[in-house]
């Protein structure tokens, strides 16, 4: 890092033992949260069923419904199942504990990136006005969701960013290796989450141009490397260039159905997440590190690129929900996240800046280093300390995976032994997403709404299954399975019900025929006769 | 003068951001959060604006540059 390689290599060592100090705690935390459990969010299932699919060969593909293209970035599904095939391990294995080995990252590359342009202190003082200060990071850091666990990649470009400039050389001498690697964390944390992306290419751009002077370098010759601005550009392009086809595929598949990316989650009204409620006093601070940094910190630049990016995107979703407005919004609770990780910084550099100031006023300097301490303690207990109030909060979107793994352990073992990976499968579409899909990759007519293919008649999809579900006559059954190329029809009880699940209506008629029954009770599958192996 | 345009501007952006914690109004679905982020926006802008405008003027922006 910067800051250690022009400082002492005790600097570098001191840093290293944050790091792996960082490292402990959050593993703590993580513990405190799932008891070692495996933990998902409701959206893990979407990338789970994805990564079967890629361990089973099948990358380029709807994961879910047979016949369609993917419709979501594949990075993290891809990451997942590259090391459930090195290692071993099950996909859910992976996922359940990820909030160890991958959000880990988040507060150790939080901690590195600011940690680039600034001190110790205030890379510290980060650490508790974004993890505690803001109530959706505290409540989302355990999250195992792309959207989330992309912000790693962010910070990581970010910390890259930052060194492609040698000190006090704003204008000139970019490091190429550097802006190719920034380059390349770009576009690997576009394929990993396009909206990440999109935030870390904002902040790069607003940073470069307002510490460069465009004017100034087009009319005077370069002695070596790149000015700022046009490091800026190389980074942006060739992210870009890296991440077209994604991009591609997306925005084509997202303009014809934009229902998913238009998502405008509940807690975007609750004063507690956009206004951060119960630490009010970080966005006053967060509002003076604005212009701490504008006007003194400019190594810091991207921060306020980044708020102000993230504010945007939270606005333009607000707007739309007005009615009447029909303004293109996309996903905004997402732009939250990242606005309050900007302001974070931002009030952790205007913490330690006061405290400097207060310290300073004393008339000896053995005073001043007597009082900066605790004073800086002083504020960011008034300014992060209420937020611990919700750190038994902070697991309130994480869902057990165990009761669900064991209520469904013959099940998915009779799955994997007996249906293909292109089987469709008839069921509830909760049970479709977190166990036939989620668990086992196979298909299904139709899953959850929120995390099907856009480019599908979703409602059209569930109307069907809820009809097969429940019709007596065999020849609607036959008909609407045939349509979908149903090859299965599973009936399967909530995790923690005791009583058996009730036979299908058509149980006793020609058209199904029980293949397989739990030992419990709580789970049937039954062959759809009608099926063709043919059928699309 | 006894209150100058950097006073106003940081009282601006303070009451933007600091109001809707107290005034229950605002809160209100929708209209709330979006007066709240607009205000956030504003004050963001105006004091990055005015530093900038301050960074110029004293030649202060340039400690460490990148």
């Amino acid at each position: 890092m910067r800051c250690c390689s022009t400082g002492s290599r005790q600097g570098a060592l001191l840093d290293v033992f944050v790091v792996l100090l960082l490292w402990g705690f959050w593993l703590a935390f993580v513990w405190r949260l799932t008891a070692g459990r495996r933990v998902v969010l409701w959206d893990t299932f979407r990338d789970m069923a994805w990564a079967e699919n890629i361990r089973a060969g099948r990358i380029w593909s709807d994961p879910t419904h047979p016949g369609s293209s993917w419709w979501y970035p594949p990075g993290s599904a891809l990451l997942n199942a590259i090391l459930s095939h090195l290692t071993g391990w099950a996909v859910a294995d992976l996922y359940g504990y990820s909030a160890m080995w991958l959000n880990g990252w988040l507060p150790v590359l939080l901690y590195l990136a600011v940690r680039q342009a600034a001190d110790r202190t205030i890379a510290l003082v980060t650490l508790g006005t974004v993890l505690i200060g803001s109530f959706t990071w505290l409540t989302h850091a355990a999250a195992a969701i792309p959207s989330f666990q992309g912000m790693a990649f962010n910070l990581l470009g970010l910390m890259c960013w930052q060194r492609c400039w040698r000190p006090g050389e704003t204008h000139r001498g970019a490091r190429p290796a550097w802006l190719l690697l920034t380059g390349l964390v770009l576009a690997t944390g576009a394929w990993f989450h396009p909206l990440c992306a999109s935030l870390l290419a904002g902040a790069i751009l607003f940073h470069a141009l307002l510490a460069g002077k465009p004017g100034q370098v087009l009319k005077t010759p370069r002695p070596r490397g790149q000015p700022i601005w046009t490091g800026a550009l190389s980074i942006i392009g060739l992210g870009l260039l890296l991440s077209a086809p994604l991009a591609w595929h997306l925005l084509r598949l997202h303009t014809q159905s934009p229902e998913l990316a238009r998502f405008f989650a509940d807690e975007l009204l609750d004063p507690a997440y956009y206004a951060q409620a119960s630490t009010p006093l970080v966005v006053p601070a967060g509002l003076a590190g604005v212009w701490i940094i504008v006007a003194r910190r400019t190594e810091l630049l991207w921060t306020v690129g980044y708020l102000l990016i993230g504010l945007l995107g939270l606005a333009v979703g607000y707007f739309a929900q007005r009615p009447g407005c029909e303004l293109p919004f996309l996903l905004p609770h997402e732009f939250l996240w990242h606005a309050q990780l900007g302001l974070g910084i931002c009030a952790a550099v205007a913490i330690v800046e006061a405290a400097r100031r207060w310290a300073s006023h004393a008339s000896e300097p053995a005073r001043c280093r007597q009082r900066y301490p605790l004073i800086l303690a002083a504020l960011v207990t008034a300014t992060v300390a209420p937020g611990l109030r919700g750190s038994s909060q902070a697991g309130k979107y994480l869902i057990d995976l165990e009761p669900l793994l064991a209520h469904t352990t013959e099940l998915r073992a009779w799955i994997g032994a007996n249906a293909g990976l292109d089987d469709v499968f008839v069921c509830a579409p909760d049970v479709g997403y977190c166990v036939i899909a989620g668990l086992t990759g196979r298909k299904c007519v139709a899953v959850s709404p929120g995390h099907s293919n856009p480019a599908l008649d979703i409602r059209a999809r569930h109307d069907d299954v809820r009809t097969m579900l429940d019709t007596d006559r065999p020849e609607v059954l036959e008909e609407l399975a045939r349509r979908y190329g149903a090859r299965y029809l599973a009936l399967v009880t909530q995790p923690g019900d005791p009583r058996p699940v009730i036979p299908h209506r058509c149980a006793s008629r020609p058209v199904l025929q029980t293949v397989f029954r739990a030992r419990d009770g709580s789970a049937v599958v039954y062959r759809l006769n009608c099926y063709q192996a043919t059928q699309p | 003068m006894i209150l100058s345009a950097r006073h106003l501007t940081l009282g601006v952006a303070l009451a933007g951001t600091l109001v809707p914690h107290w005034w229950p109004a605002l809160r209100s679905p929708h209209e709330g959060p979006l007066h709240y982020t607009l205000g956030l926006v504003v004050a963001v802008l105006a004091l990055a604006v005015w530093a900038a405008r301050s960074r110029r003027a004293t030649g202060s922006g340039n400690r460490t540059p990148v």
